[in-house]
């Protein structure tokens, strides 16, 4: 690049963040030591950088903080609760067999953490009981389906209460943590994008995202397309919010939607 | 303990070390959010829902990005929510229309009696004109600034956060500053003085 004025104000900026080659950084000091007026320039642009470097940072103090925990200790509680039931009955048969298969899941890849010596004596064919199997109780006909992911009695239990029998390996709170059970089962259900509409766009967006492969209620959109179809979520009349997690990269952007 | 000795703690469910994550981060993502949001409270709120979702998710990280990058990411987009939210719901009593650096419309609200943004006391005149200047830049070049010279990120944290190339992060913190430039001309003496 030629060593003009014009040249060297476009490396300022780099040349401040030590971004230029070897070559280029000569290249711009060499200039500034004979350039008044690219030299006031830097001058300039460096002071903004370091007045942008020491702006008063705010600090959290400790009742934030504890605000912080306390809700963080509020997520995890409510993770314990039973979901609401599903609409669709029929799901449930399916679910079953689901469930079932993901508390083994759970439970296996549980075990194989290491350093959870209290797990592994309960064995990979008994389910994690829920601490609270009263709940269980009083729900398990609207949540027999759900229940299970959330390390409680497997769907099959739907018919007799699971009360708590001497025989039955009862984990006490400090063994399984809220956390366990706020894990979702696999990763690839995770849905990366929750958008939510009024009834209108909802309508909108679905027929924006039909030509894309569903797995189950999350819409797969490959990567080349996840900016477009982005903007055009958003750009619907009925679009609200949206909540997004960026994950890990699979190759898709993983949206559902949702009504309002 | 090193961080990643604490996430996987976490993973398995250990409050204590979720405890200490959390101090290690927190005064960096309510400063984060400060800066993209402009007012204190919604910053305090901001960052108390940040940290919900850390705890939501964190059986999800699986360490492919850094740590510190992804959270950047979540607290990005509890900010972008949070400002649409703020742009529906306010009432203005007088609106601008603007054009930012980046040539896209926006309204300034102004509301009748009520506290300028920015309520941490500046120290000099010189912050007070750039964090004026920093509202007029566009969401995009704002970011960068924010993650490069106030929280002081490097290039490859800031692409990975704002997902796009490399590349891009040099020419937009290249505009940005030059934007800043313009608009704090005027300003000149102030910076020359610090």
């Amino acid at each position: 690049m030629k060593d003009t004025c014009e040249n060297v104000h476009e490396m300022l900026s780099l040349y401040i963040d030590d971004m230029l080659t070897e070559a280029e950084t000569k290249q711009v000091e060499k200039h500034l030591q004979t350039c008044q007026a690219c030299r006031a320039e830097y001058v300039f642009l460096k002071s903004i950088v370091s007045t942008a470097q020491s702006m008063p940072k705010l600090t959290v103090d400790t009742a934030f903080h504890e605000k912080i925990m306390e809700n963080v200790a509020q997520a995890a509680k409510e993770s314990q609760k039973p979901k609401p039931a599903r609409k669709n009955v029929w799901k449930l048969a399916s679910g079953f067999a689901a469930a079932a298969a993901v508390v083994a899941l759970s439970v296996i890849s549980l075990n194989s953490l290491p350093g959870h010596p209290e797990l592994t004596p309960k064995g990979q064919t008994e389910p994690i009981q829920s601490e609270a199997p009263q709940e269980a109780t009083a729900s398990e006909t609207k949540d027999s389906s759900d229940t299970p992911k959330k390390g409680g009695k497997p769907a099959g239990t739907v018919q007799t209460p699971a009360a708590p029998t001497g025989s039955e390996p009862v984990l006490a709170d400090e063994q399984v943590s809220p956390y366990v059970r706020a894990i979702p089962e696999t990763q690839t259900d995770y849905p990366v994008v929750s958008y939510c509409f009024t009834e209108e766009g909802y309508q909108a967006a679905i027929s924006i995202l039909s030509g894309f492969d569903k797995d189950g209620e999350v819409y797969l959109v490959p990567d080349e397309q996840k900016d477009e179809i982005r903007a055009k979520l958003e750009a619907v009349s009925g679009y609200l919010e949206h909540e997004e997690m960026q994950l890990e990269d699979t190759g898709f952007l993983k949206i559902v939607l949702s009504k309002e | 303990m090193s961080e990643s000795e604490y996430i996987a703690l976490c993973q398995k469910g250990d409050m204590d070390a979720f405890n200490q994550l959390v101090l290690m981060y927190e005064n960096k993502i309510l400063n984060y959010c400060y800066r993209i949001l402009g007012d204190r409270t919604d910053a305090e709120d901001a960052t108390q829902e940040v940290f919900v979702k850390l705890y939501r998710f964190i059986g999800s990280f699986t360490g492919q990005s850094a740590f510190s990058t992804w959270l950047y990411k979540i607290a990005s987009n509890v900010c972008l929510d949070l400002l649409r939210k703020n742009k529906r719901h306010k009432t203005e009593t007088v609106s601008l229309h603007q054009q930012n650096t980046e040539g896209e419309e926006f309204m300034m609200y102004v509301e009748d009696g009520s506290p300028t943004p920015y309520e941490v006391a500046q120290k000099n005149e010189a912050q007070r004109a750039l964090l004026d200047a920093l509202e007029k830049l566009g969401e995009d070049q704002k970011k960068v600034i924010i993650l490069r010279d106030i929280e002081g990120l490097s290039y490859e944290e800031i692409a990975d956060i704002t997902g796009t190339a490399p590349g891009t992060v040099k020419s937009r913190i290249n505009r940005a500053r030059k934007a800043l430039k313009k608009l704090l001309e005027k300003d000149r003496e102030l910076f020359l003085l610090s």
